[in-house]
């Protein structure tokens, strides 16, 4: 009889996350699961309201065969292996250097904060404005060193060196918050205890704070990497993509396909390569970290 | 039992009255329709100047959705491919050739509201036309040309060429009095990606389709153009790959580039304006050269088949296209004019004649390319790539084809190529 009741209470308790999960369920699984069956149909829908029939592996095929493609993950390869070391050294050097609960520091923090809280779209607007070579505030600056400004924008390797450092300008905050967060759980004890031994600010960077930040580090590498590597904003809005294919990014070109010219089919394969391969960065970070730490404490967290 | 049934016949006879009056008073209601255009600070604003008095007499409400080109162009496809039918009448042009489909033929309208009349020769013959049914009504022509200072010319005793094989030969003499002033030799806006094919239209007049109807570029004629825009790209302004389009207009406007490669209709009612311009009176539109067709902006009025309103749409599109606002929307935007009667107009023919003849010369040869979104974004990414002399004419012409290869043609663009001249004979 307990037994029965007992039953009786877990499956009303399951009936309570039943419509959250069909939510789910209906918002994110299916159209994930649309998109891979679509990956492997033919349909552009600006010639057919219904999908065509089934291609198998083409679109991938399609895909490796894809020059401009190819050179967009190339430049979304740089875009992300510059801007996520740059955010993540960054990031911790201010996290390192605004440690400390002065009002001066709180105050520091805020502000360093700032550019991470500002719409994408808008930062992008934003700086296109800075680096016009005309009117733009940066070369306006430099005029005033006596220095001729470049064409920002117009130059394909400063186009991309320029892209990267809005990214740069906008996210290092957010490595920043995370160090900070990971430098105070760090326990005081062991700040005294290097102090006692004599244990020079070196030392105990390289023998306390970094041994103890390698999740934290792994954590901002893992976030920025698919994000430097998914970026689409701040390129639509100052570059978008140009000159010529020069900051032509991955996300761009998926965008273009899906949703400018509607290929579907194309643009959802495209879309799952990526996935798949922002999945596989992942696991092996995930992996590599593990394996640090182990190697670090000794054990396995 | 009976006094139930009562109630109930009651209560459906009150539901029933009541839905009808409601009926009756959602037909009472006003129509209103959705309007799309180009956010360019000429179009939008003669549209919305307009849209007080037209639901006066119309009692017809327009929402003037007003976008940069790029996000027009996105929102009117979306817009069409969901079914959303936001939009009752969208402006847009020959890019939009991959949802055709979706509009409506206007032939029974512009039969019923007689619209065309006065027209340019031919400019309707331009539109787009879907299955042999007109699709697009023309407003804001324009055609890509190039400003000169024709004060400057004169002092040097230079004559506007008449073939790009002249204007080439007289670029280093041009760069002579551009040095000798001051100024750039040519401003134009290599920063607006989706520009560059500009450059190579007005000199190319091979086809873009081929005979099995596929895209592809006439290979010696494609690199004949492109090796002819090398050399202008070496008397454009040193930082022209930064210049947005008003970037380079303004570099005109303030007298420090001899000539603008540029759409007219953006600039040209600055530059007669003192207030804007320190080349008032002091410039003129160069006559196309040949070969090759000057890029045509015919934007166009397309009705949605998703609209709930087509009537009050046309309507609308009549409201803007007439010989009345066509000389408001000159004069006060700049907008091309497309009426006859503007042209015919003494004195305004007298006051622009530093335009005029040109214009309608220019448009009477310009064309626009037949290709689709795909096909021309990618042709103006690879244009980009020539200009910055990542790859040769010929590699680019290459590389265009090869992608081509890969793309469909849009039916509806297969039939203005022929009528054009602009496919494989």
């Amino acid at each position: 009889m307990r037994r029965r009741n007992v039953r009786h209470e877990v499956g009303a308790l399951l009936l309570f996350p039943l419509p959250a999960v069909i939510i789910i369920l209906v918002a994110q699984a299916f159209p994930v699961l649309y998109s891979l069956t679509m990956s492997f149909r033919d349909w552009a829908l600006a010639s057919s309201l219904t999908p065509g029939g089934f291609v198998g592996l083409a679109n991938y095929v399609k895909a490796f065969h894809d020059t401009v493609f190819l050179h967009a993950f190339a430049v979304s390869l740089q875009f992300c292996v510059a801007a996520t070391l740059l955010e993540v050294v960054l990031g911790f050097i201010l996290a390192y250097f605004t440690m400390g609960e002065s009002r001066a520091l709180r105050v520091a923090r805020t502000i360093l904060i700032l550019p991470m809280v500002i719409a994408p779209v808008a930062n992008g607007t934003i700086w296109r404005m800075i680096l016009n070579p005309q009117y733009g505030l940066l070369n306006a600056i430099l005029s005033t060193f006596g220095a001729r400004g470049p064409d920002w924008l117009g130059n394909p390797v400063l186009a991309l060196v320029s892209v990267i450092a809005i990214d740069i300008w906008q996210w290092t905050p957010f490595a920043m918050v995370v160090f900070c967060a990971g430098l105070s759980l760090i326990p005081p004890e062991l700040y005294d205890a290097a102090q006692v031994d004599g244990a020079s600010r070196t030392r105990v960077l390289r023998s306390i704070v970094i041994p103890y930040l390698v999740p934290v580090i792994f954590i901002v590498l893992l976030f920025r990497i698919v994000d430097t590597f998914l970026v689409i904003d701040a390129i639509y809005t100052t570059t978008f993509g140009g000159p010529g294919f020069s900051t032509n990014v991955v996300t761009l070109y998926i965008y273009w396909q899906a949703l400018r010219y509607f290929n579907i089919s194309f643009g959802s394969a495209l879309s799952w390569l990526i996935s798949i391969l922002t999945l596989a960065t992942a696991f092996t970070l995930m992996r590599a970290q593990r394996r640090l730490q182990s190697s670090i404490w000794g054990v396995t967290q | 039992m009976r006094k139930a049934f009562g109630l109930i016949l009651c209560l459906l006879c009150v539901a029933t009255i009541g839905s009808f009056a409601a009926g009756k008073k959602e037909a009472a209601t006003p129509a209103s329709i959705t309007f799309s255009v180009m956010a360019s600070g000429t179009y939008d604003k003669a549209a919305a100047s307009i849209k007080d008095s037209f639901k006066q007499s119309s009692g017809i409400d327009v929402t003037i959705a007003a976008f940069p080109w790029a996000t027009l162009r996105q929102n009117n496809t979306t817009d069409l491919l969901t079914a959303t039918g936001k939009y009752d009448i969208m402006s847009g042009s020959y890019y939009l050739a991959d949802v055709y489909a979706n509009f409506i033929s206007l032939d029974e309208y512009i039969a019923k509201y007689k619209l065309g009349q006065g027209l340019l020769p031919g400019l309707m013959q331009k539109c787009e036309f879907y299955n042999g049914h007109q699709i697009g009504l023309p407003y804001g022509p324009d055609a890509y040309g190039i400003l000169y200072r024709k004060d400057l010319f004169d002092q040097a005793g230079v004559q506007w060429p008449s073939t790009w094989a002249e204007f080439v030969s007289l670029l280093p003499k041009l760069k002579q009095i551009a040095d000798a002033n001051g100024m750039a030799t040519l401003a134009f806006a290599g920063g607006a990606p989706e520009q560059a094919p500009a450059l190579f239209f007005d000199k190319y007049d091979g086809y873009f389709i081929t005979k099995d109807k596929k895209y592809q570029l006439q290979a010696d004629k494609a690199v004949a153009a492109l090796n002819m825009d090398r050399t202008l790209l070496s008397y454009m302004a040193s930082d022209f790959m930064g210049l947005s389009i008003d970037d380079a207009n303004a570099r005109f406007l303030g007298g420090k580039a001899l000539l603008l490669i540029c759409w007219p209709s953006f600039v040209v009612a600055a530059a007669d304006d003192p207030q804007k311009s320190q080349v008032v009176g002091k410039w003129a539109l160069g006559k196309s050269f040949t070969p090759g067709r000057p890029w045509l902006s015919l934007w166009q009025m397309y009705i949605s088949k998703y609209s709930k309103n087509p009537e009050a749409a046309f309507k609308w599109a009549v409201a803007l296209i007439n010989e009345q606002n066509d000389k408001s929307f000159y004069l006060t935007y700049g907008i091309g004019p497309e009426f006859s009667s503007t042209y015919q107009d003494a004195a305004l023919a007298q006051q622009h004649a530093h335009q005029f003849a040109a214009q309608q010369y220019n448009f009477s040869v310009a064309a626009n390319p037949p290709l689709s979104g795909e096909a021309q974004d990618y042709f103006a990414s690879s244009l980009g790539d020539f200009a910055l002399g990542k790859i040769t004419a010929q590699q680019c012409v290459e590389q265009v084809n090869q992608k081509w290869a890969t793309m469909t043609v849009p039916v509806g663009l297969i039939d203005d190529a022929q009528k054009t001249g602009q496919m494989q004979k």
